[in-house]
């Protein structure tokens, strides 16, 4: 199974839109900035994402990478998910 | 308690002053169901709507005095009266009922009476001789008091609605307040969730004479005074003389009783001091996650009270959002002001007017999280890197789903450490509550720079004494909880405003003025020393009561917020409506709240609905019905009042 880094780029956009009321209505979503900080999301809206990366890309996250370093903004957490799929294939 | 209001104006005939006059006080009839009194004159006309709690026969008001130059009304308790009437041996003949002592000490003493008095009030008093009005609002905010004034016309009443009914206006809501309801969580200052609308900010007074208003501070909260004292007298005592004070009126009382360790404290030693079982009050929910019954049965069986318990489900919250709307007048950012609301009316059909409250404990003895908050990083300031340090917020956040698995603490951890050595900032204590506002402000319309975090805390700080910078942290934290949340919400929404809706008096006595004089000279370090929240008051109570009540940690009153609507045909449909209403309402962002509001339709998504999308919406949700309330308030009524006793006044 081969997946580019735009198909995790798309769903990860497509995800946010549907579940985030205020990133819906963006037409462009800044990539690196953090979506905290930008008041898009608080603490609950990680622990979303992480449940959400492992159910769709069925893979494991460690409790030591969920951090600011991976999930600082989008390009930072399509690059975790990219490197575990890799590893994984 | 009553409800109280009043006029004055540069030119207008008797028959019209006395036309508003009775469509003011018409609407706020529910405060005072027992009797009406209304003075009549050409230029000025005052009203009193009573509830008899104390001197049931002769408290009728307004009262005018010394030769017709004073017309005293007002709304409250005064608990010290007795006593001050002993002080200047005044007779009993003549000052038999409150508000004639209130007329009496204000002739002898000026606007310096105040300073005497103990209790829960607003007061007017007008002098006929010098065209003067004066208007007094308790310490803490817990009877409310709003004017409007415009060109040579001065209004007031205890509710909005009664300001509304003088020209049968339609009042307009305030962006500002959604702005400062999405940050503080309340109004602040003297601003309200209405255009053109204020308030008079507790502990102070207000002068209208010759069109010109002025505001005074006559108290400050003595949290900010420096004087500490090491040796204070049991906090049981303190409490309990708060108690016997305010057991004040003829017409007896009951508790409400939360499961919690403050109304625990209260209703136990109410009993004592009856000598017989009381009457206790309690809200459960349908749904466990809010629901404390299990707590509340606990201290039932000790103290054997008559306990009643009102059981709230969704339906009961949505059904009944607009009534409580209509009277808490105010934007909410939660829907828990609709279950008190439903239980005083609840301890009023059981046939009680006085209840007794545990509010304020928190905020007078350091009970809440954000104080245990706030000592956690300071102290993790000091060594930003301690792995060990931020440990310490999963034993204060223990029911928080992001704290209880250990996973997402790292991340969670990132965001108490924002801004953690930033401990100049005056504010440092709530830095990380209001970063939600960040997120909730997207739902508004709030670009202008007046509704940027830093003018909004800007403006703020100038109604905190003037020596804030120099108190402890724990100290600042408590003047910010008891400036915003507790007078301009739960003293208000949770507090008067749904009491009164039913006829009920609340009473408050964590927030007695002199149990809160002697609070603020013990130190902050002897209230709660390290993270035990509220120390004080649990270790006095040790030996009355058992260890699992005493000790109880924290649990946070709440009721479901926007999922409740969602959940029934009533709920959709009220939902429907607000969406219509949308593209009429400039203050909403129309695009977020579809949005939002088809997130929480779907089942996939709801669940990922956080703190602040449900306080968007109950925010929004509250414009919506704010205006219709202001609709409403405005449409002509029928000003016949069989009941109303006039006087008039030539």
């Amino acid at each position: 199974m081969n997946i580019t880094i735009e198909e995790i780029e798309t769903d990860l956009i497509q995800y946010l839109k549907s579940g985030n009321p205020l990133m819906a209505k963006l037409n462009e979503i800044p990539k690196n900035d953090s979506l905290v900080e930008l008041g898009y999301m608080d603490s609950f809206g990680i622990i979303d994402l992480v449940t959400y990366f492992e159910k769709k890309w069925k893979i494991k996250i460690e409790n030591e990478e969920i951090t600011v370093e991976h999930f600082g903004s989008i390009n930072k957490m399509i690059k975790l998910i990219n490197q575990k799929i890799s590893i994984k294939n | 308690m009553c409800g109280i209001a009043g006029f004055i104006v540069g030119h207008q005939n008797l028959e019209e002053s006395k036309v508003k006059i009775t469509r003011m006080i018409n609407s706020i009839e529910h405060r005072g169901p027992d009797s009406t009194g209304v003075l009549v004159g050409k230029n000025f006309s005052f009203a009193t709507a009573r509830l008899s709690i104390e001197t049931i026969k002769n408290g009728d008001q307004p009262v005018i005095t010394n030769k017709s130059r004073f017309i005293t009304s007002f709304n409250g308790e005064i608990f010290n009266y007795k006593n001050i009437i002993k002080k200047y041996s005044f007779s009993h003949n003549e000052i038999n009922s409150e508000v004639k002592l209130l007329a009496k000490l204000f002739e002898l003493k000026g606007c310096k009476f105040i300073d005497e008095i103990e209790g829960q009030f607003a007061i007017s008093i007008f002098d006929n001789k010098k065209k003067k009005l004066y208007l007094f609002r308790d310490r803490f905010g817990i009877r409310p008091l709003f004017y409007k004034k415009k060109n040579d016309l001065f209004i007031y009443g205890s509710e909005i609605k009664s300001i509304a009914a003088y020209n049968e206006e339609v009042l307009q809501t305030s962006l500002n307040s959604i702005a400062s309801t999405g940050l503080f969580w309340s109004n602040i200052n003297d601003s309200t969730s209405f255009e053109d609308i204020k308030q008079l900010q507790p502990g102070s007074y207000l002068v209208y004479e010759k069109n010109k208003t002025e505001i005074k501070r006559y108290w400050n909260n003595p949290l900010s005074v420096k004087n500490k004292e090491n040796q204070s007298r049991n906090f049981i005592e303190i409490l309990k003389d708060s108690l016997k004070k305010q057991i004040h009126g003829e017409v007896g009382f009951c508790s409400y009783l939360s499961g919690g360790v403050d109304s625990s404290a209260i209703a136990y030693l109410l009993t004592e001091i009856q000598g017989s079982p009381i009457d206790t009050f309690s809200i459960q929910f349908e749904n466990k996650e809010y629901d404390e019954s299990e707590a509340q049965n606990k201290i039932q069986k000790i103290i054997k009270s008559n306990h009643s318990s009102l059981k709230i489900s969704n339906i009961d919250i949505v059904s009944n959002f607009e009534k409580v709307i209509n009277h808490c007048e105010s934007h909410l950012f939660r829907t828990a002001p609709v279950p008190m609301f439903l239980l005083a009316q609840h301890v009023k059909k059981s046939g009680h007017k006085v209840v007794f409250t545990g509010e304020g404990a928190d905020e007078i003895l350091l009970g809440y999280d954000i104080f245990g908050e706030t000592k956690i990083r300071k102290f993790w300031s000091k060594f930003p890197e301690s792995k060990i340090r931020p440990n310490l917020l999963k034993k204060l956040y223990y029911y928080l789903p992001q704290f209880n698995n250990d996973r997402y603490f790292e991340i969670t951890k990132h965001f108490y450490k924002q801004n953690l050595q930033n401990q100049e900032d005056s504010f440092y204590s709530h830095q990380v509550r209001w970063n939600q506002y960040s997120t909730v402000k997207n739902f508004f319309n709030l670009d202008n720079n007046n509704f940027e975090k830093v003018n909004m805390k800007n403006s703020f700080l100038t109604s905190l004494p003037k020596n804030f910078k120099d108190l402890d942290s724990m100290e600042k934290a408590q003047l910010i909880e008891i400036n915003t949340l507790l007078s301009g919400y739960l003293l208000s929404s949770q507090g008067d405003r749904v009491t009164m809706a039913h006829g009920v008096e609340g009473r408050y006595p964590y927030l007695d003025d002199s149990l809160t004089n002697e609070l603020a000279k013990i130190s902050s370090q002897k209230k709660s020393p390290g993270l035990k929240l509220k120390n004080i008051l649990r270790k006095s109570l040790e030996d009355y009561l058992p260890k699992e009540i005493v000790n109880r940690p924290k649990f946070a009153y709440q009721a479901p917020e926007a999922k409740a609507f969602f959940d029934n045909k009533k709920g959709l449909s009220i939902v429907e409506d607000f969406i219509d209403g949308l593209s009429k309402n400039k203050k909403l962002n129309k695009k977020s709240f579809i949005s939002l509001i088809s997130k929480f339709k779907d089942p996939n998504t709801s669940s990922r609905m956080g703190f602040r999308e449900n306080m968007a919406f109950v925010i929004g949700l509250s414009d919506h019905f704010l205006k219709k309330c202001a609709n409403n308030w405005a449409i002509k009524k029928n000003s016949q009042n069989k009941k109303i006793k006039y006087e008039y006044y030539n």
